[in-house]
């Protein structure tokens, strides 16, 4: 236990993930150095690209104190939708979903915040809502995208080796990277995290605040959704369901506290590379693909504890 | 123990219940009731209504038995539930707990897959399963002072990954007769697993009303400062309660695996909705403190019925899981919406 | 009546941080006695009280009961040893059973095989519900007692914990006439007489006449110590409230000399303002003018203030802002208005303790060291600095932590943050000067002063009377959630503390 505040002060100053991340590079390529060939890498990363954006976005709700458990589904439904629409309506379609995204986060936020029940409950009940909704749109079967396809393929171009869908993944980070610098937002959110009525009495819209990072962790689900959908050329409606523990894994070994305020985007892009990773590491050393969802069960409770916060008087429920 | 005494959260208690003053005692002796779930009764009473004139055949006998027959095995997972939730935490791994617990079973007894046949020892062992779960979910949330719903859901996909650890290529087929007899062989009309729910509930009445952990249940989750000043022993019960329920999703899983016979990692798909929809349509507070076992009965059996009306309606089956998570929404914010308050925080 | 004492803190002192809370503090309290308790707010009554009933450990002194040292490791080792403590907050649990409440932690007598025998934990409930009202049942939820009835069952609770230890316990009584009408405190009174057949009770209220009447003997604190001890029969109000207030401070302290008056145009006006906790609140602040609004806790002062902030919704009435009408709808919306507010819980309301200097100083108007809606760090660093050299806040620089800093240092952040705004109207300060040193206190009047000087308006919920006095331009006084008198206060003609004290009991 001696290791632990030492542990938590890397853990907030961001350093652990990078660290953790060389780490398993270094030994994924002792172990086969042919991973290390710019292709593979590449192919990495593109694997990653899904994964990173509901990863920002949950650490931007997970920023406020908050959780949404619903990210995942929507982006299933986002990839739906897209597929279903795509031949008909075209490019702007793709558009049209990631607005229709940013819409139900903002709603999800909406009634969180309205009828101040927690998060979780209320994103759990929007995960069924929006899994219903998958259903119903593709009718329990995969998506073939066939008219259109070529308005999305393009993402998964690579130009001198550097995969698009990474580098657009960058720049939406960058984006984030850049509001939550260049404005008192980032500095507001942090302060929610940290102490929400200390916020609230300085004057800072809380609310609404919660509700946009409910908005952008939709928004970043729908985005998410075009790249499977370019990558997969194919939605089920479950598709991306699978992303939602990966995803949350990813925010909290990158640092991101689950009680909010500390955190940030860089360390999330870390987080999701190391569970990325960890995923083709496992692939290469032949371990089942089973143990894939005991691993992230695992690393979730393992990270938790080693960063909780046991000056707490009273327990969390 | 040095307790902090939050003044944020003393400001709110400074007034307890003056809001309920207004309205006129007789009603709110009914509609208030803690002990009996009034509106969720009433809700049933609203869905038969309205299910004779969309399709009386949802009131014929058959199909009332088919209600309780579906109703059997998320009305076992609610019992473990409600005192997790009474405690103010939540259990979301439930489904995880129940491939793992199935698939174990299905494998001790006999069956096509395995050697093993331990015969109705098997039962046992799925309890074991949840419960061993239950302790690594309870043991955190309780000594780490951590969410319970994170936690939880690293636990739901620990149990679902030893499913499919343990699935192989194929579904183990349940040979063993006695054990699919728990779910075919009739007793007064209804199937083995309705008598075991039967029996699940009335075990969770008596843990709810007469034992300390039930009453505790209560304590801790009216306030947990109260409960620590009396010396109660908040952290062992809380993670008895998902030790508990750990071991009702075991039996639910046993229930299910012997009534489709054969052993599955999606056996509980879709369960965790009707589940938690249910303890909250019930009236069991998500903050804790309020509810029970008798409630979250109830409120199942109102989840069952909905989407066995649909289905008679003729709804989709796909719009039903979201159906069920409207109702997690709209049931979780009706019963919370009197508690509201400007500068209230909640995350 | 002469007995040894039942129990007796001795030196007793008890320190957090900034502030002294206890000092050199003696007490006894002998059998079959009613022991009061006096002071103003922070004299040093809850931590004494809560030292007696095990919720702190004392910093040095001896505690002892029935003649022996004791040190309780918490409340319920402290009902083991016969102590017991009705707390201020109600503590009752709503959902439950009368007879589980007062028995609660209690119940193993009542159980067998592990099961709840009902019959024999309402019979037992019961016995200590008829000691103190005829009318309560063991059976009904706590949920359907009226406030009264509450009150009544937690001192039920309280014997039955406190009998646990020693079938002649200590109940402590903190407050416990703070929510009741008046004909429900005569019950509570025949109550308590009742008790000192059979116990020892120590009862702490802010109302004077209440203490005069129901107590046998009478400890009056004042700055954390015990300057007192009396008997009621043989003191009048009037002593009692000269002890209680105690002498003046040396002059200079309050920086009096640059009190300025205040000018004619009225910057705040509220109108019959009404809300859960306070009613019919009607007073003016001019610019440059520091009204102090004094009573006791639970008198509804801070709700008004917070009412004004928008942190607490009104039912009625009206704020007038500049002579515009102004409905608060949230902080948010009162700090746009030009009005800021220093809350009295420092590191839960007042500031993220968590960020440095510099985030907690831009919190509220970032603007003001931005550029545009762009931050703007060089700015920012240079305006932070500014204010850090002007209100000498020690801080090895603007990027240190608040939570490493002194709580002196922290509410100069804190009240920095509101000074950003070259807008600010109306300051509302809620105890602004609560744990913090004394050389931090002059530096806080120093900048109320100034503040009020430039035409602001403030609102001062002061942490003493002698502060209340001296600081402001007029005193108002409430209690029970009504204005009950207001006091002009010049530099040369300041109201009679006594006077004021009386209006707020």
């Amino acid at each position: 236990m001696a290791a632990t505040p030492r542990l938590r002060r890397l853990h907030e100053a961001g350093a652990a993930p990078l660290f953790v991340l060389v780490a398993l590079v270094v030994a994924v390529g002792a172990y086969d150095p042919s991973f290390l060939q710019p292709p593979s890498l590449a192919s990495l990363l593109e694997q990653a690209a899904p994964l990173t954006l509901l990863a920002l976005g949950q650490a931007m709700v997970v920023l406020t104190g908050r959780i949404d458990l619903a990210n995942a589904a929507l982006a299933s439904l986002a990839g739906v939708t897209l597929a279903h629409g795509l031949g008909t309506w075209g490019p702007a379609w793709i558009l049209v979903v990631v607005v229709g995204a940013t819409l139900c986060g903002l709603l999800v936020g909406v009634i969180h915040i309205t009828t101040q029940v927690p998060s979780f409950i209320i994103t759990l009940g929007f995960l069924g809502i929006f899994a219903g909704m998958s259903l119903s749109v593709s009718r329990a079967d995969s998506i073939l995208v066939v008219r259109g396809y070529g308005s999305i393929e393009w993402i998964f171009y690579r130009i001198f080796g550097v995969p698009l869908s990474y580098a657009a993944v960058l720049l939406v980070a960058l984006a984030l990277t850049a509001c939550m610098g260049a404005f008192p937002l980032g500095r507001r959110i942090r302060a929610i995290g940290l102490n929400e009525r200390a916020a609230a009495c300085s004057g800072i819209r809380t609310g609404w605040i919660v509700i946009a990072m409910f908005a952008t962790s939709g928004a970043l689900a729908g985005l998410a959704a075009v790249l499977q959908v370019a990558q997969l050329q194919s939605a089920g409606a479950t598709t991306s369901d699978a992303l939602l523990l990966p995803a949350i894994a990813a925010v909290i070994v990158g640092g991101t506290a689950i009680s909010g305020g500390v955190g940030g985007v860089g360390r999330t892009l870390c987080g999701a590379l190391v569970i990325a990773l960890l995923r083709v590491g496992l692939d290469l050393v032949g371990i089942d693909a089973a143990f894939q969802p005991i691993l992230y069960g695992g690393i979730v409770i393992l990270a938790i504890a080693a960063t909780a916060d046991r000056r707490r008087g009273t327990s969390v429920a | 123990m040095n307790v902090r005494l939050e003044p944020a959260r003393a400001h709110d208690r400074r007034t307890p219940g003056r809001t309920g003053h207004a309205v006129s005692r007789p009603v709110r002796s009914v509609l208030g009731s803690h002990t009996v779930p009034t509106p969720a009764l009433s809700v049933l009473a609203l869905i038969c209504l309205v299910m004779l004139f969309v399709n009386p055949a949802f009131l014929s006998p058959g199909n009332a038995g088919a209600v309780a027959e579906q109703s059997a095995v998320p009305a076992v997972l609610a019992v473990g539930l409600t005192f997790v939730i009474l405690m103010g935490g939540i259990d979301l791994s439930l489904e995880g707990i129940m491939a793992a617990a199935s698939m174990s079973t299905a494998l001790l007894v006999a069956n096509d897959h395995s050697g093993m046949n331990l015969g109705l020892w098997a039962i046992a062992v799925g309890c074991a399963v949840g419960a061993v779960l239950g302790l690594v979910a309870g043991t955190t949330v309780a000594l780490l002072r951590v969410p319970s719903f994170i936690v939880t859901i690293g636990t739901w996909q620990i149990g679902l990954g030893i499913a499919q650890l343990l699935f192989g290529e194929t579904p183990p087929r349940v040979t063993d007769e006695s054990f699919r007899g728990l779910a075919d062989s009739k007793a007064a009309g209804l199937p083995g697993i309705v008598w075991i729910a039967l029996l699940v509930v009335a075990l969770g009445l008596v843990l709810q009303h007469y034992t300390r952990f039930g009453r505790y249940a209560y304590v801790i989750g009216g306030s947990e400062e109260t409960a620590l000043l009396s010396g109660v022993p908040v952290r062992r019960y809380r993670a008895a309660s998902f030790v508990l329920a750990g071991a009702t999703a075991g039996l639910a899983a046993v229930m299910a695996t012997a009534r489709s016979g054969v052993g599955n990692v999606g056996i509980a798909t879709g369960l965790l909705f009707t589940t938690i929809a249910g303890v909250v349509i019930g009236g069991t507070f998500l903050t804790g403190g309020r509810g029970g076992v008798l409630h979250s009965l109830v409120g199942v059996i109102v989840m069952v019925a909905i989407g066995n009306a649909m289905v008679l309606a003729g709804i989709s089956s796909y719009v039903q899981q979201a159906v069920q998570g409207v109702i997690v929404v709209a049931a979780a914010s009706i019963t919370l919406w009197r508690a509201r308050e400007r500068m209230r925080v909640i995350k | 009546m002469n007995d040894a004492p039942v129990m007796e803190v001795r030196q007793a002192t008890k320190s957090f941080p900034g502030v002294r809370a206890l000092n050199d503090v003696s007490i006894e309290i002998r059998p079959h006695e009613v022991l009061g308790l006096i002071g103003e707010n922070g004299a040093g009554k809850s931590t004494l009280l809560k030292i007696l009933c095990g919720l702190q450990r004392l910093d040095s002194g001896s505690l002892l009961l029935r003649g022996s040292e004791v040190a309780f490791q918490g409340v319920a080792d402290a009902n083991r040893g016969g102590v017991a403590m009705v707390f201020q907050e109600q503590s009752l649990l709503e959902n439950i059973t009368v007879a589980e409440n007062v028995l609660l932690g209690n119940e193993h007598p009542s159980l067998r095989f592990g099961l709840y025998r009902w019959r024999d934990m309402n019979r037992r409930a019961q016995k200590y519900l008829d000691l103190v009202s005829g009318s309560l049942r063991a059976a009904t939820p706590t949920s359907r007692l009226s406030f009264a009835k509450r009150q009544m069952v937690e001192v039920a609770k309280a014997l039955a914990s406190g009998s646990r230890g020693h079938n002649e316990p200590v109940v402590l009584l903190d407050e416990p006439t703070s929510v009741l009408e008046h004909s429900e405190i005569e019950t509570l009174f025949c109550v308590i007489r009742e008790l000192r057949t059979r116990a020892s009770v120590v009862f702490v209220s802010h109302r004077m006449e209440e203490v005069l009447e129901i107590c046998d003997r009478v400890y009056v604190m004042r700055d954390g110590g015990v300057v007192g001890e009396c008997r009621p029969s043989e003191v009048t109000t009037d002593q009692l409230f000269s002890m209680m207030v105690g002498q003046d401070l040396s002059a200079g302290y309050y920086d009096e000399s640059h009190q300025r008056p205040a000018r004619p145009q009225p910057r705040l006006e509220l109108r019959n303002l009404t809300g859960e906790n306070f009613h019919d609140v009607s007073f003016t602040i001019a610019r440059g003018e520091v009204v102090s609004l004094m009573g006791v806790q639970d008198s509804g002062r801070e709700d008004v203030a917070r009412a004004v902030f928008g942190a607490v919704p009104t039912k009625s009435g009206s704020i007038t802002l500049d002579g515009r009408r102004f409905v608060p709808r949230s902080p948010a919306h009162a700090v746009r208005a030009g009005i800021g507010y220093v809350p009295s819980e420092r590191k839960v309301d007042g500031s993220v303790i968590a960020m440095d200097v510099c985030e907690n100083l831009t919190l509220a108007h970032p603007r003001r060291v931005g550029r545009g809606p762009f931050t703007d760090p060089g700015r920012e660093r240079r305006t932070v600095q500014r204010w850090i050299d002007e209100l000498r806040v020690r801080t090895p620089s603007p990027y240190t932590p608040l939570r490493s800093l002194s709580g002196g240092n922290q509410q100069k952040v804190v009240l920095a943050k509101w000074l950003l705004d070259p807008d600010l109207r109306v300051l509302l300060l809620d105890t602004p000067t609560r744990g913090l040193d004394v050389g931090a206190k002059a530096d806080v009047y120093a900048l109320i002063r100034r503040l009020a000087a430039q035409g602001l308006a403030v609102l001062l919920l002061a942490d003493t009377l002698d502060e209340g006095i001296a600081m402001s331009h007029r005193v108002l006084t409430m209690k029970d959630g009504r204005l009950t008198a207001e006091f002009s206060s010049d530099v040369d003609a300041r109201p009679q503390r006594a006077d004021v004290l009386e209006r707020m009991v």
